[in-house]
């Protein structure tokens, strides 16, 4: 079935007092008529929105279930964070409404709750998708920088038995590594070690470390992971996938130890260890 | 190289269908960012005032309890309601919470599925636990508490969770899969969660006034991360450390 993208020239308009009366009411069948017909509306036309959304960009347009009724995305949308049916169990109206405290307290709340029907709208494609156990573990499921094709089995790799291969990926990690790091510049450094540390990217510790703003920190640390993939596969041209994937995951492991010894030795990562003063004795932290 | 024979039991089948189940929302929600309602002033920017402290509850935090925390003038703090669960208290007026994860499935081995029915209580993120001044939750809004049984299965998968080793949380029920592959996008997932999580701590500790100095205490349970010590670091017990430290707050107070 296909999706429709529009709603009618009104549809999803609101007024701050409606989005009130169904706060001071809870629960919309207390509302007038007319609040009712808008918030559903409102709430219908958002989510109609994302499943076209969802069908444009997974090109799934033709087997999408189509958009339930404005009243059964209300009711989505309304269920979707309450925790019970009591005032107490719908605290997320006050996220909404404290939210919306600003000048423009209607549009504060129509893109909070956007927000939250958008949520909705991934729980109910996910619940309406194709069963999980009847696809193939050899399905693509994301793409690498190179845009070659992931599967779960690059992404979890088998244990390694026997000698042979093993062997092979300890012997070969350490040089691969070292390319690696040798490759890595100071930025995508940090925010691998940031990362093993726990530490925020947006964190000031973080931003100071490596020089730059945090949107630059996390373009470095996804480069800094293609980087490892990349350089693993560079150096085995001829290995088929899996070996590569079990490679890459033996390399990964040993820079991210190059990359813990470097920040010991860095008098501008100082301030990483210092903001994780104290977390290394919980006993969660891998010792 | 040659070629790496396959040791594919049911623990590796098992981490290889929770990742598929992870993957597929993590997917649909990717897909859905990419597209926002035409008209609407955005989503993306904080919005709100947080209450002043104390004026939202006066509930004390008890083990089991869910609260909802408030979006802030911090970046991000205003895209998703965020849940926490107070997990236990640690010490006096030191609590731990954990938050609650957006998806329905496990990300990795430090994340727990509750069993909890209401969507945004379905995933626990040990990893992601924070050690803090309660009185920050005077900043947040009561929510509710989970059942006795569930507060107790809570309680029980967080202590295994720091106590037990990285293989064998994977080997139990309801944890999810490891991270291991450096073009997973879990690692993505958690630099985001991580973010969304320090931004609504440090903001509410700004506005409830708690002394820099007592900041939370935060580990993260992620797979294959193995931080080294520094030299000057001791292996302390846990809890013994803190009690020092709470000791020197206390001084510096």
């Amino acid at each position: 079935m296909e999706v429709p993208t529009c709603c009618g020239e009104n549809a999803g308009v609101t007024t701050i007092e409606s989005w009130l009366k169904w706060k001071e009411k809870c629960a919309l069948s207390l509302c007038p008529l007319e609040t009712q017909n808008e918030l559903m509306e409102f709430a219908g036309s958002r989510f109609t929105h994302y499943m076209h959304v969802y069908a444009t960009g997974a090109r799934k347009g033709g087997l999408l279930a189509g958009p339930p009724h404005a009243r059964d995305a209300w009711h989505l949308f309304e269920t979707h964070l309450q925790l019970h049916r009591t005032r107490e169990g719908k605290k997320y109206k006050e996220w909404l409404t404290t939210r919306a405290d600003k000048s423009d307290a209607r549009a504060g709340m129509e893109s909070g709750a956007t927000l939250i029907i958008r949520s909705a709208v991934r729980d109910y494609l996910h619940g309406e998708g194709p069963r999980r156990m009847t696809e193939s573990l050899d399905a693509g499921l994301c793409r690498d920088g190179d845009g070659n094709i992931l599967t779960l089995f690059d992404l979890l790799p088998a244990e390694q038995e026997g000698y042979s291969g093993q062997q092979e990926c300890d012997a070969l990690a350490p040089q691969i590594a070292d390319k690696v790091f040798a490759a890595l510049v100071h930025r995508e450094k940090v925010a691998l070690l940031a990362r093993q540390l726990d530490i925020a990217l947006s964190s000031p510790a973080a931003t100071e470390a490596a020089g730059c703003a945090k949107s630059m920190l996390s373009v470095a640390f996804m480069t800094g992971l293609e980087r490892v993939a990349e350089t693993a596969r560079a150096c085995c041209p001829g290995e088929d996938r899996e070996s590569l994937a079990a490679l890459a995951v033996s390399v990964f492991e040993v820079v991210r130890q190059r990359v813990m010894e470097w920040g010991r030795s860095e008098t501008c990562c100082l301030s990483l260890y210092m903001s994780r003063k104290g977390r290394s004795d919980m006993p969660g932290a891998r010792t | 190289m040659s070629r790496i024979l396959h040791k594919d039991d049911a623990d590796l089948r098992r981490q290889r269908r929770l990742l598929r189940n992870w993957l597929a929302e993590w997917r649909i929600e990717q897909i859905l960012r990419g597209g926002r309602p035409d008209g609407l002033p955005g989503e993306g920017p904080p919005y709100g005032k947080m209450p002043a402290p104390g004026a939202v509850c006066e509930i004390g935090p008890e083990p089991g309890q869910v609260w909802l925390l408030p979006p802030c003038d911090e970046a991000g703090t205003a895209e998703r309601p965020l849940y926490i669960c107070v997990v236990q208290h640690v010490a006096r007026g030191r609590t731990m919470i954990v938050p609650f994860g957006p998806f329905g499935s496990p990300a990795v081995s430090g994340e727990w599925k509750t069993g909890i029915t209401s969507k945004p209580l379905r995933v626990l993120c040990f990893w992601n636990a924070r050690e803090i001044d309660a009185s920050m939750l005077a900043l947040a809004w009561y929510s509710g508490r989970v059942s006795r049984h569930s507060c107790e299965k809570i309680a029980e998968s967080f202590l295994y969770a720091r106590k037990t080793s990285n293989t064998e949380v994977v080997q139990r029920g309801g944890f999810g899969p490891p991270l291991r592959h450096p073009l997973d996008p879990r690692h993505q997932y958690l630099a985001e969660e991580s973010e969304l999580f320090e931004a609504h701590v440090s903001s509410m500790r700004r506005v409830a006034g708690t002394d820099s100095t007592r900041t939370e205490v935060a580990y993260r349970y992620e797979p294959g991360i193995v931080p080294l010590r520094l030299a000057a670091e001791s292996r302390a017990e846990y809890g013994a450390r803190r009690r020092k430290s709470h000791g020197t707050d206390r001084r510096k107070r």
